[in-house]
């Protein structure tokens, strides 16, 4: 009995926590997209030709860990297979917030234009070994600064 | 060539759905998936074990037959009465019966697997005569002819092995104790409509060894006495074998369809046997 009403506050905990911080940090996703607009990414391995530019290599990653409720639901979808939805919003944030710091980056060098983007995604294992715990999302490419 | 960045739109990588409609949709089918296949299992696992021939049983039971004690001179009269009723209940070919008695002051009897039955001092303390000893005795015969040990043995086996399926640990421990030593010496409980046709099987043997079922009777007062006294020191047989009226009311039934009298002359107890039952003690 003490294990199962264990188990539902840390399920109500990591669902109503979980949510709240999830709105914020897309807000503030939202927010810097619109802010960063003017530095571009592109995933084309050269820069056009015609330009001039220095080089930089930037980077930007992030690492975001699952709560109880986003584990406990994905574990009830992988036993019927399918979507697991419950990943689905925790890999976006990732992905967008790691691009949000590469072009954080890339400005803070005076770069406008960042060319050769590429993603590189790594799990973090939890401590039960069907879950994944954190999994951490890089964004790197070269950007191109004032010569 | 202009470049400009666009927001793009909202929600594409992402899934509408809101997760706790998702939770409890997953959990509802998980319960009713659950549901179906324990019921499923319960009514095959009963069916099918009774398949299990008898002599498997036996190899199972003698896992544990060096925890029975010793047998003494009140096994003795108890393997002695047991052989009879067997006789008079026609067990089917290979079904031996085994006594084994336990020198302890609980009120209790049981049938297990490989055709053993034991017996407390408490309860045959309480016996007023053979006739209602060997109701009793004829009762767990009953059950072993019936083979209600291995069904009820087959079946909690067949959910521990569901379980495990989906919880380790929690089905390795249900298999474990089903299969261990602990998990095949205790009590089995066994149901309602079990009972009752162990019931039946014995009143039908005590008509045929005596001419009468007055041992049922007096069985049956006494476990009724008993249960009126207060559950604060109820007997572990009531708590097993629980007594109500539909029991007593299908006993009573029973014996008039069949024309067996309810009252009759009982043999008593040899003294020897009544002085070991009665003594006190843990």
């Amino acid at each position: 009995m003490a294990d199962l009403i264990v188990f539902l506050v840390l399920l109500a905990s990591g669902y109503t926590v979980g949510r709240i911080a999830e709105r914020r940090h897309y807000r503030s996703i939202l927010a810097r997209e619109k802010e960063l607009a003017n530095v571009m990414v592109f995933t084309n391995r050269f820069p056009p030709l015609t330009l001039r530019a220095g080089q930089a290599l930037v980077a930007g990653s992030v690492v975001i860990s699952e709560d109880y409720f986003k584990r406990v639901l994905s574990g009830l979808q992988s036993l019927f297979g399918g979507r697991l939805r419950a990943y689905e919003s925790l890999l976006d944030r990732a992905r967008r917030e790691a691009v949000l710091r590469m072009k954080q980056e890339a400005r803070g060098k005076g770069a406008q234009m960042i060319v050769n983007v590429k993603f590189q995604t790594f799990s973090i294992p939890g401590r039960n070994p069907n879950s994944f715990g954190a999994v951490e999302v890089m964004a790197y490419g070269t950007a191109l600064t004032e010569r | 060539m202009e470049y400009h960045n666009s927001q793009p739109p909202e929600g594409i990588n992402v899934s509408q759905t809101h997760p706790l409609l998702d939770l409890l949709r997953l959990l509802g089918g998980l319960l009713v998936i659950a549901a179906i296949v324990f019921a499923a299992l319960a009514l095959l696992a009963d069916k099918l074990a009774r398949y299990i021939p008898f002599e498997e049983e036996l190899a199972v039971s003698s896992r544990f037959a060096a925890d029975f004690p010793e047998s003494g001179p009140m096994n003795a009269y108890l393997q002695e009465l047991a052989d009879r009723v067997a006789a008079a209940q026609e067990l089917p070919e290979g079904m031996r019966i085994r006594t084994h008695y336990m020198d302890n002051a609980t009120v209790n009897a049981f049938a297990t697997l490989g055709g053993n039955v034991v017996f407390f001092r408490g309860l045959v303390g309480k016996m007023p005569s053979e006739n209602a000893l060997a109701m009793v005795i004829s009762h767990e015969i009953a059950h072993v002819k019936l083979r209600h040990p291995i069904s009820t043995f087959g079946r909690g086996l067949a959910i521990g092995i569901v379980v495990a399926m989906v919880s380790a640990g929690s089905g390795s421990d249900i298999v474990g104790r089903t299969l261990g030593n602990a998990g095949l010496l205790t009590a089995l409980t066994f149901s309602r409509s079990q009972e009752s046709a162990a019931d039946a099987e014995a009143l039908r043997t005590l008509a045929r060894m005596y001419g009468h079922v007055a041992g049922a009777a007096e069985v049956f007062r006494l476990l009724q006495d008993e249960s009126n006294r207060g559950s604060g020191n109820m007997p572990a047989i009531l708590r097993t074998h629980p007594l109500d009226q539909d029991r007593i009311d299908a006993i009573a039934r029973n014996a008039a369809a069949n024309g067996w009298p309810m009252q009759g002359a009982t043999r008593p107890l040899p003294e020897e046997i009544r002085t070991l039952a009665q003594k006190s003690g843990p």
